[in-house]
């Protein structure tokens, strides 16, 4: 079959379609901007899909009797896809006197997802293996000790990412006086975990573990000593 | 004088007891020690109650040459004091720091009383208003000059007079008996209420350095209502270094916790060395570096760390931390080791009942572990 369009109607036709990719450019570019990531167009995550018993409009209900805690802690950061982004909330009290617990809810969730051992000290989110979805890392004190646990979002679950040294009988994660850092130390575009453990002062020197994610776990590949300017606590 | 440390529990001390003080500044102390000690007789027939103070492991002999320390102006000797006080007040220089006091009891002696006063520098000390028990001839007061310059002093004293055996002090000064020249029969005792029941006297005794012993001995109730040191000061006393003070801090807190001194020493040793403004990349602060979580939760316990850079308040929010870990594993199995555990690594992270898994623990901590607690 074969259409005949007039000049005016091809002319209408490629104005609609060069204002609907205006308007998509604009919307990416706005997220973008907001965002300052992968240029895809992102919600976030409608609650009912997630979370199917949705009673309350938020978890301030639930959380009433921890926000009593004069220790209480609180931090929301959004995890985020190329598809979505999540909310994620950690809520942190104390147990007893020095023993602290984080809750950690994903969107508005009336059940905790994780709950962890120790006082809250920060979470971070951070795309290691460049695959367009954040990972997540918390971090929480005990003691004198930070425990820093990395997560990655999959069919709907916080799933822990074990690493190589961890010790099942004892603890998880990396437990040291310091968190990791995420670098890419071999330059090939993906991020290593570094973990650093001090030495006895007066050194000024640390030792670092460089842990490669397979995927699977993070596997360490690597463990140096470096001198440091300062005696490193 | 500006009291700087008080110990007025009265008790018996049966075996060697260490009293510790701490001071701020270096400078001339005033230690007072008030304590009686019962005669053999007093005893059931067996031996002399004796007591004898060291300061700073510094003992203080007879000035004759030879030890015995039992018999010195500084002692309390019981077959001389039958039961009654006496006070003994050195004079000396000290260092910023910790300060002990060793008593030695001989068979067991009553404590009744410590002080330590500060004395400014070119400070005119005055005691006064000093009362006695009453009693026959005994050593009443002794002040021992110790490395101090000393021009002289005088009493002010007030004397009671009777039909029969009226109130008497002597005057004893390095050894030598202050006389009397105005009574034969009691030559010895320099004041005596026959003459007047108000007196006064002066005193050189222009002490350069060295050890010095200035004794009053009293016969019935003898009321010391002023004595006064003139001339007293001391040659130029340094600092300590303050890392040793820091040091002195935590060793002063150990004996009041009861935890052991090198222990403390060493979790110090290894959280700052030593250093108050140490911070950690992680925000752990001070000589313990607490983090700001415990410093938080140490306030919960009743003592609120407003400076966790402050020396004193960091030591003490440490060992108030550590006590609460300590106590928490009462009756536990390795008590000590846990508590350790639970101080590097949070005492949530394993079993409190049981033995501990030594395995499971991190190598931070058992690194922290093998340093405080050598084996």
């Amino acid at each position: 079959m074969k259409l005949n369009y007039s000049r005016s109607q091809t002319f209408a036709v490629l104005i609609v379609a060069a204002l609907a990719l205006l308007a998509m450019y604009v919307s990416v570019k706005d997220y973008g901007r907001q965002q300052g990531s992968h240029g895809a167009v992102i919600r976030e995550e409608d609650n009912a899909s997630v979370v199917k018993a949705l009673d309350l409009p938020d978890v301030n209900e639930v959380l009433r009797n921890i926000r009593q805690d004069p220790f209480y802690k609180e931090k929301t950061l959004y995890l985020k896809s190329s598809v979505y982004k999540r909310k994620i909330h950690f809520y942190s009290y104390t147990v007893e006197p020095f023993v602290g617990k984080t809750d950690v809810y994903v969107n508005n969730s009336t059940t905790s997802q994780l709950s962890l051992d120790g006082f809250f000290y920060n979470a971070y989110t951070v795309d290691i293996n460049k695959d367009g979805k954040d990972e997540l890392e918390v971090e929480t004190e005990s003691g004198h000790s930070l425990n820093s646990l990395i997560y990655k979002y999959l069919r709907g679950r916080l799933e822990r990412i074990p690493v190589s040294t961890e010790n099942p009988k004892g603890w998880e994660g990396i437990v040291s006086r310091n968190t990791p850092e995420f670098k890419d130390v071999n330059k090939d575009g993906l991020l290593e975990m570094l973990a650093y453990y001090r030495f006895f002062p007066p050194e000024k020197r640390r030792k670092v573990e460089v842990y490669k994610f397979t995927g699977l776990l993070f596997q360490k590949v690597r463990e140096y000593e470096e001198k440091m300017p300062e005696v490193y606590l | 004088m500006k009291l700087v440390f008080e110990d007025t529990k009265q008790r018996q001390i049966k075996g060697q007891e260490l009293v510790s003080f701490f001071v701020n500044k270096p400078s001339i102390y005033l230690v007072e020690i008030k304590a009686r000690t019962k005669g053999e007789k007093q005893m059931g027939g067996s031996d002399d109650e004796d007591l004898k103070v060291e300061i700073d492991r510094l003992k203080f002999p007879t000035l004759s040459g030879q030890p015995r320390y039992l018999d010195s102006p500084a002692a309390f000797p019981g077959g001389k004091l039958h039961g009654l006080s006496k006070s003994v007040f050195f004079f000396l220089p000290l260092v910023n720091g910790l300060h002990e006091i060793l008593l030695t009891p001989d068979v067991s002696a009553i404590l009744e009383k410590i002080q330590v006063f500060q004395i400014s520098s070119g400070e005119e000390v005055s005691l006064s208003n000093i009362v006695v028990e009453d009693g026959d001839r005994r050593p009443w007061l002794t002040f021992v000059f110790l490395d101090v310059l000393l021009k002289g002093f005088s009493l002010d004293l007030l004397l009671r007079r009777r039909f029969v055996d009226s109130d008497d002090v002597k005057v004893v000064i390095d050894d030598v008996v202050k006389r009397n020249n105005r009574s034969i029969l009691h030559k010895l005792w320099y004041f005596i209420a026959s003459f007047n029941e108000e007196q006064s006297g002066n005193f050189e005794t222009n002490f350069t350095s060295g050890l010095h012993y200035v004794e009053l001995w009293a016969d019935r109730t003898p009321i010391l209502n002023k004595i006064t040191f003139k001339g007293l000061n001391s040659n130029p006393i340094k600092s300590k270094d303050p890392t040793e003070i820091i040091k002195d801090k935590i060793r002063f807190k150990a004996r009041e916790y009861g935890f052991d001194e090198e222990m403390m020493l060493r979790i110090v040793q290894k959280e700052s060395q030593f250093n108050p403004k140490a911070r950690s990349s992680q925000n752990a602060q001070g000589l313990f570096q607490l983090r700001p979580i415990t410093v938080e939760q140490i306030g919960k316990l009743g003592y609120e760390v407003t400076d966790p850079y402050d020396i004193d308040q960091n030591i003490q929010g440490g060992f108030i931390y550590f006590r609460w870990l300590f106590n928490m594993y009462k009756g536990e199995e390795d008590q000590l080791i846990k508590t350790l555990a639970g101080w590097n690594w949070g005492h949530g992270n394993f079993p409190k009942e049981g033995k501990l898994d030594w395995n499971a623990l991190k190598k931070e901590t058992k690194d922290f572990i093998n340093f405080v607690l050598p084996r």
